[in-house]
């Protein structure tokens, strides 16, 4: 059955209105944002995690730092890559300790809108022996 | 008057919408990456703390152990004041056990900056064994 309009115009009063169209927009903007944070926050998991593995392995009597890294690299290369977050990270001894650093950035998906999300991470494991 | 009657529709569909649907959607993002790092978080402190009672057994101080436990779980980025660390046993004498529980409050609704609303705990153990021919 076809529709008739009227001349008036008010049956057609939009469904498909500018503030919907809008309204929509900003919806689809805030759930990429959303989608940017759960993504970030599993990176930043990630690192942390990197971090823990990496002093673990520098923890055995005469394991060198340099397995810290190692480690450390490892478990990022298998848990997150370079375009979600850049890591610089450093490991150390501190007295007894082992003691890794990780310096992050991780790319905002919205520039414009969000800056990238910077941290310092930071993990430390008693050293054996 | 029928123009009147209409308007505002759409914009009050997309209030109730993000207020339904991406609110706790914001909220669940928000809030259960949290449950994950603080249980971790948890797990490695009581770990490093029980380390540091084996390392420096018989003479293993509680409170070093204790603050250990809470720079660990500062660093994971958990607050001091959701931390709470107790040192169980010490060891006694060679071959009894070293144990560690901290507790970590996990909250219900976790918005960093905004909210954190109610919650429950959390408690992760750890126990290393004093060796049996240890030396003194």
């Amino acid at each position: 059955m076809r529709r008739q309009f009227s001349s008036d115009g008010d049956e057609d009063l939009g469904f498909a209105t500018i503030q919907y169209v809008l309204g929509v927009a900003l919806s689809l903007v805030l759930l990429v944002l959303i989608a940017n944070l759960l993504v970030d926050v599993y990176a930043r998991g990630a690192v942390r995690d990197a971090l823990d593995e990496g002093v673990r392995a520098s923890v055995p009597i005469d394991a060198p730092v340099s397995a810290c890294e190692q480690r450390a690299h490892d478990v990022l290369s298998d848990l997150v890559r370079a375009p979600v977050a850049a890591v610089d990270l450093r490991c150390r001894r501190d007295g007894a300790r082992v003691v890794a650093d990780a310096r992050v950035s991780m790319r905002s998906w919205l520039p414009l809108l969000v800056p990238d999300w910077r941290m310092n991470l930071h993990a430390a494991a008693l050293s054996e022996g | 008057m029928r123009r009147r009657d209409c308007s505002g529709f759409v914009a009050l569909e997309w209030v109730a919408s993000i207020a339904l649907l991406l609110l706790p959607v914001v909220v669940l993002v928000a809030t259960l990456p949290g449950w994950a790092e603080r249980r971790h978080a948890a797990t490695v402190a009581a770990r490093e703390a029980a380390r540091v009672l084996e390392r420096d057994w018989p003479n293993a101080d509680p409170t070093a152990a204790e603050l250990v436990a809470r720079s660990i779980a500062e660093d994971h980025g958990v607050e001091d004041r959701d931390v709470d660390v107790r040192v169980v046993a010490v060891g006694e004498s060679r071959g009894s056990l070293v144990r560690v529980d901290v507790r970590v409050r996990m909250p219900a609704v976790d918005v960093p900056g905004l909210a954190q609303v109610a919650g429950w705990t959390y408690t992760a153990t750890s126990t290393r064994r004093i060796e049996d021919y240890r030396s003194r």
